[in-house]
């Protein structure tokens, strides 16, 4: 189909600087959402993450070029011009945002293609967030607006750098500055880590849909309010404008919950035959690597009472306990050096009282100062961990008891490691214990 | 040209008042009928901004003319012209257009909006427009559409003599091309009147003449009231001559009254402009 270039609104559209930008700017959000990616973790919500925060940075970028945009506009000349316009500049300005808002919309449609399409092979669980791709593409045009109105009003060259660093601080500001129950939410910018047992409060993502799209129409009936348009348009946008941001504003700061649930029971755990190692869909692919990482602790708490008959994926500092008779294990991403964390972190939860492990100190409240008991406790998660330089004994006393232990044979550990169960639970154990 | 027009356009009648007022001044008998080819009808015309009077009791009867507005920076010229443009409604007096019918119809600055066509003294080009495309711009915030508006746009680039680079970058133009172009969009729409606001300035005398023949050629199809400092623009051009001078209009009913000649005598000189113009204020 041939464009008519001679279409005005269609030539406003094209001529935008923000055409220059599309390309570059989906390429630096691919950039920044590709270090989003939990390794070793495929979930679309963690993809759909990457793609939605980029926008604390891309946003105010292409916000910087719609206010450059809209400099051309905010002339006095040609802001006269669209005064005389027939219906008195309505149709241009709302052409001006219509421009930068596609462009930017363009731009945001590419890096989020490029980036879920690059996660098709992964076999990422779950299903693509599209409520959060909706709220995400109104607060990109939020910001596009917010910075097409400092174009428009100060039509100078410093606006487009004006713009985009008050819109990233002020996004900042939102998520920092503490007013409102959630008000994070408010922002354009701001992150929360997602992890695959969450599902996302979608009600709120509609919220937040509507209250960017409320700033997006302000921005629109700010700039209109300085034309010649009938009085009735200029309080109808401004009217739908406030509106849809005051009820999204209200929606999102008298949500109860935030923005994750958790949902424990929103998955059934994918199990190795052999190790019985039990993981979250999502960590599936990764149950060799698991199995692998894992199998030196599993071997030393072999027949002992920390041996268990099944190891559960659970999510950190969160109330999933593992099932009874399992021992649960944290793991967030497979970045490198995820496998020697994983086992030390497992064999401290081990030996430590009421860590939700699901191992025998769980049920064992330690009476005794547990700070004493670390540099003792350290030589023996060193040891369950194959993490030689993690023991860290503490004076001459914990030195000796760690000779002493390294100097013990696999069976003897294993039968010291049975024998003292008690005294690691209540961490009454002495350097003399060992 | 005429059936490029959209019909609704055709009759197009504005009117605009706030408190009568019975004029002094000796060229328009405030609130009496304008003559048969009056297009604006201005009597009593005042404007104060900030409590600072930018014109006072202007008023005029614009036929099928040209009319210059001279006078020093600061007396008013833009104002007035922003004015009757339909840019700044007047504090006091009457202004309205006349034509077929002399009552109902818009508000005088919605009238104006079709019925005018003006030209800033200062404007920009927007970026990434070429000239075609700035003039169907200009077409387009008028109203027009679709093949109309092509129809306007490559008219007014013939009549602003704008078609040798109509495709040319907006942003690329030279001082009298880009005032060209902008007399293009000002006439895209087919206004009755067009208003200038010092359309010479910083041009060179090439420029000059170049523009001073094209708004010669408009002249025809179109009144025109115009402010100028550059009283070479006045001989073969205007019809009538105001003087603003802060006190009271002075108007002349043709260049050769303003120079103190007789009609149909031989064009007058720089020097004799320039003593008249003097002498005026």
């Amino acid at each position: 189909m041939k464009i008519d270039k001679r279409n005005p609104a269609l030539a406003i559209i094209l001529r935008s600087r923000l055409r220059f930008a599309v390309l570059p700017i989906a390429l630096l959000a691919l950039f920044l959402g590709q270090q989003l990616f939990d390794p070793g973790i495929p979930t679309w919500v963690n993809a759909t993450q990457a793609v939605v925060q980029p926008i604390a940075v891309c946003g105010p970028l292409l916000a910087a070029f719609a206010a450059w945009d809209a400099t051309d506009f905010g002339r006095v000349a040609a802001r006269k011009r669209m005064r005389l316009s027939r219906n008195g500049g309505a149709a241009a300005i709302a052409s001006v945002w219509l421009g930068s808002a596609s462009w930017a919309v363009l731009s945001f449609a590419l890096w989020a293609t490029l980036l879920l399409v690059s996660q098709v092979n992964n076999q990422p669980w779950g299903t693509i967030t599209w409520p959060w791709l909706v709220s995400a593409t109104c607060a990109l045009l939020a910001q596009v607006s917010a910075g097409a109105v400092l174009g428009y009003f100060w039509p100078t060259f410093l606006a487009p750098a004006v713009a985009a660093v008050v819109l990233f601080f002020i996004n900042g500001a939102v998520v920092l500055i503490p007013l409102l129950h959630n008000q994070t939410l408010l922002s354009a910018a701001f992150s929360q880590v997602q992890q695959v047992a969450f599902t996302i409060n979608l009600p709120i993502l509609w919220a937040q849909a509507l209250w960017f799209t409320g700033i997006a129409i302000i921005g629109l009936a700010i700039a209109l309010g300085s034309l010649s348009a009938p009085t009735k348009t200029k309080i109808n946008v401004l009217l739908t404008g406030t509106t849809a941001a005051a009820a999204g504003l209200a929606l999102i700061v008298t949500s109860p919950g935030g923005f994750f649930e958790y949902t424990h029971s929103g998955w059934d755990y994918v199990c190795s035959k052999i190790t019985k190692i039990c993981v979250h869909p999502a960590l599936e692919k990764a149950i060799p690597q698991i199995d692998d990482a894992l199998e030196p602790t599993l071997a030393h708490i072999e027949r002992t009472n920390f041996s268990a008959s099944r190891y559960e994926w659970t999510n950190r500092g969160l109330l999933g306990e593992p099932s009874s008779g399992a021992i649960a294990f944290h793991l967030d991403s497979l970045s490198p050096g995820w496998k020697r964390n994983l086992r030390l972190e497992l064999s401290r939860d081990l030996l430590t009282a009421g860590s939700s492990s699901g191992g025998p100190c769980d049920k064992v409240n330690g009476d005794a100062d547990p700070g004493a008991f670390a540099g003792l406790k350290s030589i023996i998660a060193a040891w369950l961990a194959d993490a030689p330089e993690a023991a860290l004994p503490n004076g001459a006393q914990e030195i000796g008891a760690k000779s002493r232990f390294d100097k013990l044979s696999e069976i003897d550990r294993q039968s010291w490691l049975f024998a003292h169960t008690n005294a690691i639970c209540t961490s009454t154990l002495n350097s003399d214990d060992f | 040209m005429g059936d490029l027009w959209p019909v609704e356009d055709h009759n197009l009648l504005g009117h605009w008042k706030l408190v009568p007022k019975r004029s002094a001044n000796p060229f328009s008998e405030g609130g009496a009928a304008p003559s048969e080819n009056t297009r604006i009808h201005a009597a009593g015309l005042a404007v104060t901004r900030a409590r600072k009077q930018l014109v006072s009791d202007f008023s005029l009867d614009l036929g099928r003319e040209v009319v210059a507005l001279l006078g020093p920076n600061g007396v008013g010229k833009t104002t007035l012209l922003e004015v009757l443009a339909g840019l700044t409604t007047p504090t006091l007096g009457v202004l309205q257009f006349v034509n077929e019918s002399a009552s109902g119809g818009e508000p005088y600055v919605y009238a104006a909006r079709m019925r005018v066509g003006y030209v800033p003294q200062f404007d920009e080009p927007i970026s990434g427009l070429s000239v075609r495309q700035s003039v169907a711009y200009a077409g387009w915030l008028k109203g027009m559409s679709g093949p109309l508006l092509n129809s306007a746009t490559e008219l007014a680039l013939t009549r602003a003599r704008c078609t040798d680079f109509a495709n040319q970058a907006s942003t690329k133009l030279s001082g009298g091309q880009f005032r060209r172009l902008l007399i293009a969009q000002a006439l895209v729409h087919q206004p009755e009147i067009l208003i200038l606001d010092e359309p010479t300035a910083s041009l060179d005398p090439h420029e000059q003449s170049e523009l001073k023949l094209l708004l010669t050629e408009a002249k025809a199809s179109t009144a025109i009231i115009l402010t100028t400092h550059n009283l070479r623009d006045l001989p073969g051009l205007v019809d009538r001559v105001i003087v603003l001078s802060g006190t009271e209009p002075k108007v002349f009913n043709s260049v050769a009254a303003f120079c103190g000649l007789e009609t149909g005598g031989p064009e007058p000189t720089d020097a004799m402009l320039q003593r008249a113009y003097s002498g005026a204020l």
